[in-house]
């Protein structure tokens, strides 16, 4: 992290890097982070303060209320997460003419098909997840 | 914008890099930075050796870097080592771009080629000329090989292509802009 952070600081810019297009209300955010509104509102101050948030004022819910949109980007190493050549003993000689070059690298083939399997496997789960968390947000509520 | 990397994309990073053992090292040294490599060793059970080997490594592409000091006792030379967090951006970005132009190289060989295959993930695929001078009996396993529907390989690479682009585009614009306020 580029400042320091308190952990329910933390948590928050966790949170909101997940809705990094359309941002959070206030409301949603203290309900997920499990504070009042009071302690919420400071948060989002604080992080406006150090400029990973903007907070536009939004009419929402029969009320006038703040938008959170977060002007943080995650650095992600997803998409060559267990990709082989980063750990390579033969990626200095792997290219045109090379004793293994992308075109013939089995490790490869196997890392790109599998990622993609496990990826949707992972979708499929994570949509599983959310269904679950909305269901008991609602019954709580 | 600001880019930020978390905690656990270093010890991510680390992974991919040196593998578990240097995940681990990686999750120590974020929570005590300026740890020296004894220490590392100590708290890890792991060789002194090995943990020097990581740390050179993870050093090497430059997501590590070290103090040196001396032991005011034995006037042993000491090396504290500590994260890079911004190197650590660099190479994620300048690997996913290199990742990437291989990937795509591949999908153009996949897509202009014929190759032979003995079914097993893992094991070579090769082209007419080279599954002829192995009479068509696959190199690690011996088993025949067959013409290979690539259709599939094909539609992942093109997924996997657009995926790191994607990522690219989004981290690439973050760092320019962020580069553009800092200039400001």
């Amino acid at each position: 992290m580029p400042q320091k952070l308190s952990k329910l600081e933390e948590k928050a810019i966790a949170l909101l890097l997940k809705y990094q297009d359309k941002g959070l209300l206030q409301s949603e955010l203290w309900h997920k982070l499990g504070v009042t509104s009071r302690e919420g509102s400071r948060i989002a101050i604080r992080l406006e303060k150090k400029g990973m948030v903007k907070r536009v004022k939004e009419f929402a819910k029969d009320r006038w209320t703040r938008r959170l949109v977060p002007l943080i980007r995650r650095v992600t190493i997803e998409p060559i997460r267990g990709a082989p050549c980063l750990s390579c003993e033969q990626e200095h000689v792997c290219g045109e003419g090379g004793v293994i070059s992308p075109k013939n690298c089995p490790r490869l083939e196997k890392w790109v098909i599998g990622s993609l399997t496990a990826k949707s496997e992972a979708q499929a789960q994570e949509a599983q997840a959310e269904n679950i968390q909305e269901q008991s947000v609602e019954t709580q509520s | 914008m600001l880019l930020i990397i978390e905690k656990e994309t270093l010890v991510e990073l680390a992974r991919l890099v040196g593998g578990e053992e240097a995940a681990k090292v990686m999750r120590l040294l974020i929570s005590r930075p300026g740890i020296v490599d004894e220490q590392i060793a100590k708290k890890l059970n792991m060789d002194v050796r090995e943990v020097r080997k990581i740390l050179h490594r993870l050093n090497s592409i430059g997501i590590l870097y070290y103090e040196l000091a001396r032991d005011k006792k034995t006037d042993h030379r000491i090396f504290k080592w500590y994260v890079q967090e911004e190197q650590a951006t660099g190479f994620i970005i300048s690997n996913m771009q290199k990742i990437r132009e291989r990937l795509i190289e591949k999908l153009q060989a996949e897509e202009s080629n014929q190759f032979y295959w003995c079914g097993i993930l893992g094991h070579p695929r090769l082209l007419f000329d080279q599954a002829m001078e192995q009479l068509f009996r696959c190199p690690v396993c011996k088993k025949p090989m067959e013409p290979h529907e690539n259709r599939d390989l094909i539609e992942a690479l093109k997924r996997k292509i657009e995926e790191i682009e994607k990522a690219l585009s989004e981290m690439t614009e973050a760092r320019k802009s962020e580069v553009a306020e800092k200039a400001e």
